[in-house]
């Protein structure tokens, strides 16, 4: 039997596309936007360790570790967190709840990356950058994620601490050690995630009640939780200029930190003035763009 | 590194980071105490409140870390 040209075409083009398919599945898994804002404070946090631009491999190499890292824990969590997935508009397209990859492949998938991102960091820097990475999988998957995440309304506080380790893993590539600088850059991240996280379960309140999610707004309501991101702001604020406090970084910085924290607060106190949708909206992408700016005014200021 | 004393930024900034942090943590301390997660068990609401004072206490402990620094 023979298969003519234009079929065999097809269904190379068939093979391909379910391929790519499968391959974007995957990179799904590893939530790519999400990483590129931990990879602004992991790169950040190399040019202060450095105070100025660091070696280029190095940076690579880190990017590379600190990618399969955050990668890892979040493919283990879309294994964890199926069953609340499916629950919430937010998630319930993913690529586990649709039964496209098993949650065992997904499982097997991140601890794969989890591992490769040790040795990377590991033997591309440092071990102490490998174990900075690992605790970080660590924090998010057994602490944040199995633990905290369905029992209390402190879950994203103190899980918050999981996407403070990537400063940590570009500053122990770079240094080998762990400053008091490196544990400020920690704390801002750590204090930075409240008001941010607040901010989006403002506006997905009714996903997190319907997967039984104990998410401040859904358990005590709205009025509550703009409080709490109005005071947390504040706080941030005030941990975002340590580093001026501690002698670290200069006025440059300081200005920048005044200012965008200002900007912050501002939008924070309107959230909890007006208590509207489109506050919540906008003070959840401004953390965001607040965060790589901040890290950004740190490391041209360091270097 | 300047002393705290001869840095006009380093004094500064202590004194933002203070009067922010201090009396914030004390405000989310008094708001957020009286918060549990209704379904938590005794021992849940117990653990409640320690992962309510352990960031506002570590955030106490890094300015007074900082200011000695």
């Amino acid at each position: 039997m023979t298969t003519d040209a234009p079929t065999a075409a097809r269904a190379s083009r068939a093979e391909v596309t379910g391929l790519g398919a499968i391959f974007r599945d995957y990179v799904k898994l590893t939530k790519p936007r999400v990483i590129s804002l931990l990879l602004v404070t992991t790169l950040a946090a190399m040019f202060i360790a450095e105070r100025g631009v660091p070696d280029g491999w190095l940076i690579l190499w880190t990017m590379i570790g600190g990618y399969l890292a955050a990668g890892g824990a979040h493919a283990i969590n879309h294994f964890t967190d199926r069953d609340i997935d499916g629950a919430m508009g937010r998630t319930d397209a993913r690529p586990v709840v649709q039964g496209r990859i098993t949650p065992v492949r997904a499982l097997a998938f991140g601890i794969a990356l989890g591992i490769a991102s040790a040795l990377v960091l590991g033997l591309s820097s440092n071990w102490l950058a490998a174990a900075m990475g690992l605790a970080g999988l660590i924090v998010y998957v057994g602490i944040y994620s199995l633990w905290l995440k369905r029992t209390t309304i402190h879950n994203i506080v103190i899980g918050g601490a999981a996407g403070a380790f990537p400063p940590l893993v570009g500053w122990a590539a770079v240094a080998g050690d762990l400053s008091l600088y490196a544990w400020i850059l920690f704390a801002i991240v750590f204090y930075w995630t409240p008001p941010h996280f607040w901010a989006l379960a403002l506006l997905i309140k009714d996903d997190y009640t319907r997967a039984d999610v104990p998410m401040l707004p859904s358990v005590h309501g709205e009025q509550v939780t703009q409080l709490q991101v109005l005071l947390w702001t504040v706080a941030m604020l005030g941990v975002s200029v340590l580093p001026c406090a501690a002698g670290l970084a200069g006025w440059p910085y300081f200005v920048a930190a005044m200012v965008l924290g200002g900007i912050f607060i501002h939008f924070a106190l309107r959230l909890w003035r007006e208590g509207t949708r489109r506050m919540a909206k906008v003070t959840f992408h401004y953390s965001l763009l607040y965060l790589a700016l901040l890290f950004v005014a740190m490391a041209v200021d360091a270097a | 590194m300047e002393s705290l004393t001869s840095s006009p930024l380093r004094m500064i900034a202590l004194l933002v980071a203070a009067i922010t942090v201090i009396p914030t943590a004390f405000a989310i301390l008094h708001t957020m105490a009286r918060l549990t997660t209704p379904t938590a068990t005794r021992r849940e609401r117990l653990l409640d409140q320690v992962w309510l004072v352990i960031p506002l206490a570590v955030m106490i402990l890094m300015l007074t870390l900082v200011a000695r620094a």
